[in-house]
């Protein structure tokens, strides 16, 4: 099964905290040991009251149902960085994090894949980020 | 060692993002495999990324078997210092502030989100498997 993924929003990033952990407890236990999550917000608030053009809580799950490969905590490597950049496509970024094996040309293999984190950010009326940080292992 | 964080600020996301990558080469095998990474952005305030690690599993533990998971999430206006030690300490005590425990296992595998807003509050969850 490749990479997928799932995106929560709300006006609320309580709500899409919630949204997020309840999709966890849907996924098999194969598929949750390869899940990575992140979330952004964008609200803009003035004392009580919510600016009307403020943007969404975003809540992004990613998970596959591959095999459990063997840790490589004991493996040396070095660690590596690719960030995807949007003002407005949030679906071209998610995808292109999923689809990517090798976003610059550089290559992750299954192993490193698999043990990758995620970070994602976004803020009010500027672009997002979502970058993935996976390790190159020396064997 | 306990779990331990870093944290880099910056007003330009694209510079923490790089420091997190710095922060994450300076990390032994074992470290590397324990880290948990997120990051935040305001429009005018700092971005903001966070690597946690431990030096405690110099073997990782059995991944988990079961589908469940929980969620705690820490919130602030202004004291992010404070928001962090609190997860780090909530990962060494392996109790969370409202009485959930957790295991060691539970702790390694778990995985932290964070979000902040312009003028807002920002969070930060913690979601592991039960």
């Amino acid at each position: 099964m490749p990479w997928t993924y799932r995106e929560f929003t709300d006006l609320k990033i309580d709500i899409v905290l919630d949204m997020v952990g309840h999709h966890l407890n849907t996924l098999t236990p194969a598929e949750a040991n390869t899940v990575k999550l992140e979330t952004s917000d964008q609200r803009h608030e003035i004392g009580p009251y919510v600016v009307s053009h403020s943007g969404l809580a975003r809540g992004l799950v990613v998970w596959s149902a591959e095999p459990n490969p063997p840790s490589p905590a004991s493996l040396p490597g070095t660690w590596m960085s690719y960030t995807w950049s949007t003002d407005h496509f949030y679906d071209d970024m998610y995808r292109g994090l999923v689809d990517r094996v090798s976003p610059d040309g550089r290559l992750i293999t299954p192993l490193s894949a698999y043990w990758s984190r995620i970070a994602m950010s976004n803020m009010l009326h500027g672009a997002a980020t979502l970058t993935l940080f996976w390790r190159t292992y020396l064997v | 060692m306990p779990w331990a964080y870093s944290e880099s600020t910056d007003g330009n996301i694209f510079v923490v993002l790089g420091n997190m990558t710095n922060i994450l080469s300076s990390l032994r095998p074992d470290q590397s495999a324990t880290t948990k990474t997120a990051a935040s952005n305001q429009r005018h305030g700092d971005a903001r990324g966070l690597v946690v690690w431990s030096t405690d599993y110099p073997e990782p533990p059995q991944a988990a078997t079961s589908s469940g998971w929980r969620w705690y999430t820490w919130q602030t206006d202004h004291d992010y210092r404070s928001m962090v030690d609190a997860l780090v300490d909530s990962l060494n005590k392996l109790l969370l502030p409202d009485g959930q425990s957790l295991t060691s296992q539970q702790a390694y595998y778990s995985i932290i989100s964070m979000s902040n807003q312009w003028r807002g509050q920002a969070t930060l969850t913690l979601y592991w498997r039960v």
